[in-house]
């Protein structure tokens, strides 16, 4: 027998049975065939790692040929993409007699490099020492980088889609905005003397409102949900209440299509437990109101009972029984997908974009439960859903206590003094006509360092802080706020007024020391609701002096200049103003960004037309900015331009915060 | 007198249209040329046009050209308000058939003269219309 090499290993018997010898060469000759014909590259190496033998899979894989492999180490495939520890562990491994596996990046003779998966036996003698080792090698590059293509495309799409999902969140975001103006000037509208006609046409304007509404938050929910980022809260809450006030609301609309609603709640139901009560309240609300919607006779009634498991915790099982159109049983699941309803035609007449059980049953799923549907056409649905609920650590058989209680009500106040800090100029002129015809004496704050100011010179009753503000926000402008209280002892009741409709919003407004909170679109209803909660309790007379106006000292055009350029028609300049509010920044942005796209051009017209817009104001300093700019276009000269952008930005904002404070001191 | 206005940009076209009010005319405010030139066109159109000059779809010394070639508008008494104010500008204004430039941002008193103006002409065409066909 032969080794490797040829070279005599040792006889392995003495000629007995010429006919077995043959057999046994022609079988070591047809293995060593076998061996060069492999696809694996193989190596055999002394005990030593002295390469001994390569077979030609071997010089395809590394570019060695036979001649310059056999006497060198293997080291010459080292890639040095391995820490000197890993050839250790192996060296280690197979010295001590064991098999290595594994996947290592090695060089080839013309430097590049690819991924091999190894496999190392040692060979040993009579004596079980150990002389050669077996190297089998499988290039796996190919495979590797596509692994690699993979989990980059995936990594790319997963980030494609989470822009996406903040994409669509902040669209939802910022309309809401523009939805918070329709809704609440809708609202005002139907406090003025309208004739029925124009009442019947602004209902519809404010009922198509708040469905848009619906939707948006819907879209925002899903892209939520989509992106994985829905949160949810954990706190003791009591199921009781969180059912009645999620049911208030659509009590007045079942009454309107005559149905009756109705809510059982068994006795084993416990008093508090620790859950989010923001999700349970949107999955009843929207499964109730679905059920409002596809019922035109009967009633609904919702029941919730509990069964407590024996780790404690309370499992609940809710439903809402209606008598309306029912389902098919076909469609029972399909229900719950997005973009279905029973019959696309309902969609249109219903309204919404059928969004909402899904949604639902996204909601119970996460907070661990599940939703069925029972249902027949015309024979009415039982929607079903479970969800467990952990125990009220502190205790769960304390009865109602007072401390939860809400709304400790008293006779509606007025006169209240109420400093209001929003940027947004349509949302600032809602809430200060809001308030004001309840005969609440506003003033008004463009941003958080101003409201600072205005709570640092005179006392207010009520802030209403808007969170996101250019400048310092108002968390910022609360905690400010705060540090000022310290030494008086005072406590303003602080509401954050947000269009975030961000879960975390709340906490962290609370934890910047506000006292309540409110979402935007404001409603005016649940604005002066909270005022009356949050209003102080004693009985001083609010109206005191020193509750006047601010004294203007900042430079900028006087009201009498000002109010010239309006014919001394103050209405008509408060509405100016009001649009110079909205149409300032879009001009301004018309021209930052006619500077980003190197657009001359584009920035001539938009600086002309800026020019034009502070001109109607007789401001000196905006329209003399606005006018370079105007020229550096015609010039093409960019830099000059983008470097003027801020000088002009400032002056734009120092105006509108100077138009807004006169409008507000001289006109309320 | 009713007067039309035209101009993009709805600060200038609100507080113009509110003192063109205030000054006690029957104004009709539009923010394009294009939209300038329909009312212009049709039923009962506007005797004085209080045009910008730079708008969007048709700007006002074009519209103005506009203006002159049309029979039925030819003696619309034409008001262009401007930010541009070189001599060249000027001078094209006129040129186009221009009857006033008002300069941006626009002097209440100068623009209350040439309305002024333009009432007394729109008063007065019935008898030059008069003295013209005898």
């Amino acid at each position: 027998m032969r080794n490797v090499n040829g070279a005599p290993l040792r006889m392995v018997s003495t000629v007995r049975d010429v006919t077995t010898m043959r057999e046994a060469e022609a079988l070591v000759r047809l293995q060593g065939e076998a061996l060069a014909a492999a696809a694996n590259a193989i190596v055999i190496t002394d005990s030593s790692g002295v390469i001994r033998w390569v077979n030609p899979a071997f010089t395809r894989l590394t570019g060695y040929s036979e001649a310059e492999a056999i006497g060198a180490r293997t080291n010459i495939l080292k890639s040095g993409e391995h820490p000197a520890t890993f050839y250790r562990g192996m060296w280690e491994t197979v010295t001590s007699g064991k098999v290595w596996r594994g996947t290592l990046t090695n060089r080839r003779k013309d430097g590049s490099t690819y991924v091999e998966d190894m496999t190392v036996t040692p060979v040993r003698d009579d004596g079980h020492e150990i002389t050669h080792f077996i190297a089998i090698k499988q290039d796996v590059t190919d495979q590797r980088r596509a692994e690699q293509a993979m989990q980059q495309a995936k990594e790319a799409a997963e980030a494609a889609s989470r822009a996406k999902s903040d994409f669509v969140a902040n669209v939802s975001h910022e309309l809401r905005t523009p939805m918070n103006a329709i809704i609440g000037m809708s609202d005002l509208l139907l406090d003025t003397e309208i004739t029925t006609e124009q009442r019947e046409y602004i209902e519809v304007v404010s009922h198509s409102a708040e469905a848009l509404l619906t939707l948006i938050d819907e879209i925002l929910d899903i892209s939520r949900i989509e992106a994985g980022t829905i949160t949810f809260t954990s706190e003791v809450f009591r199921p009781r209440e969180v059912l009645e006030k999620a049911l208030a609301p659509l009590i007045g609309q079942a009454r309107a299509k005559g149905l009756e609603l109705t809510c059982a709640m068994a006795p084993e139901v416990p008093e508090r437990v620790v859950g989010d009560p923001g999700r349970l309240r949107q999955v009843v609300i929207n499964l109730v109101a679905n059920a409002i919607k596809f019922t035109d006779h009967g009633g609904i009634a919702v029941s919730v009972d509990c069964e407590t498991g024996d780790d404690a915790r309370h499992f609940c099982h809710f439903s809402v029984v209606d008598t309306g159109i029912g389902i098919p049983r076909d469609k029972h699941d399909s229900i719950f997908e997005a973009f279905s309803q029973i019959d696309s035609s309902l969609t249109r007449s219903q309204g919404g974009a059928g969004l909402g059980l899904a949604i639902v049953r996204d909601l119970v799923e996460r907070m661990g439960g599940g939703i069925w549907v029972e249902s027949e056409p015309s024979r009415g649905s039982t929607f079903h859903f479970t969800a467990p609920f952990d125990p009220d650590p502190s205790d769960p058989s304390e009865p109602a206590s007072e401390t939860v209680e809400p709304a400790r009500r008293r006779m509606s106040r007025r006169g209240l003094r109420i400093l209001v800090a929003e940027d947004e100029p349509v949302n600032r002129r809602l809430v200060q006509r809001i308030l004001e015809r309840q005969g609440h004496q506003v003033t008004l704050a463009c941003n958080g360092g101003e409201a600072v100011d205005l709570h640092r010179r005179q006392p207010f009753d009520l802030i209403l802080m808007d969170v996101q503000m250019p400048g310092m926000s108002g968390l910022e402008a609360t905690a400010a706020i705060r540090d000022q209280e310290q030494a008086s002892h005072v406590h303003t009741p602080i509401v954050a007024l947000t269009a975030h409709a961000m879960k975390g919003d709340r906490e962290r407004c609370l934890q910047a020391g506000m006292n309540s909170y409110l979402s935007k679109p404001l409603r005016r209803h649940k604005l002066l609701e909270l005022i009356e909660r949050l209003g102080p309790a004693d009985d001083a007379d609010p109206r005191e002096e020193g509750a006047g106006r601010i004294d203007s000292s900042s430079a900028g055009p006087s009201w009498d200049e000002v109010l010239d350029r309006s014919g001394g028609d103050a209405e008509l300049l408060r509405e100016i103003v009001g649009l110079f509010c909205k149409q300032g920044p879009e001009l301004l942005g018309a021209v930052r960004q006619a500077i980003g796209r190197a657009d001359a051009v584009g920035l001539t017209r938009a600086a002309h037309k800026l020019k034009g817009a502070v001109g109607n104001f007789g401001a000196n300093a905006a329209t003399a900015s606005a006018q370079r700019l105007e020229l550096l276009g015609e010039a093409g000269d960019l830099e000059s331009a983008q470097r003027d952008l801020r000088g002009l930005e400032s002056e734009i904002g120092g105006l509108q915060r100077a138009l807004e404070r006169l409008v507000a001191e001289n006109l309320g | 007198m009713r007067v039309l206005l035209a101009d993009d940009e709805p600060i200038s076209r609100r507080l113009l249209e509110g003192l063109l009010r205030h000054w006690g005319y029957e104004t009709v405010a539009v923010g394009d040329g294009l939209e300038a030139w329909q009312l212009l066109t049709g039923n009962e159109p506007p005797q004085v046009a209080v045009l910008d000059w730079l708008m969007p779809g048709l700007d006002g010394v074009t519209l103005c050209r506009s203006i002159r070639e049309h029979d039925r508008l030819r003696s619309t008494y034409v008001i262009l308000v401007t930010g541009k104010r070189s001599a060249a500008d000027v001078a094209e204004a006129y040129a186009a058939g221009v009857d006033a430039v008002v300069e941006k941002p626009v002097a209440h008193e100068a623009l209350e003269e040439r309305l002024r103006h333009a009432a007394r002409l729109v008063r007065a065409r019935p008898e030059l219309e008069e003295l013209g066909t005898r």
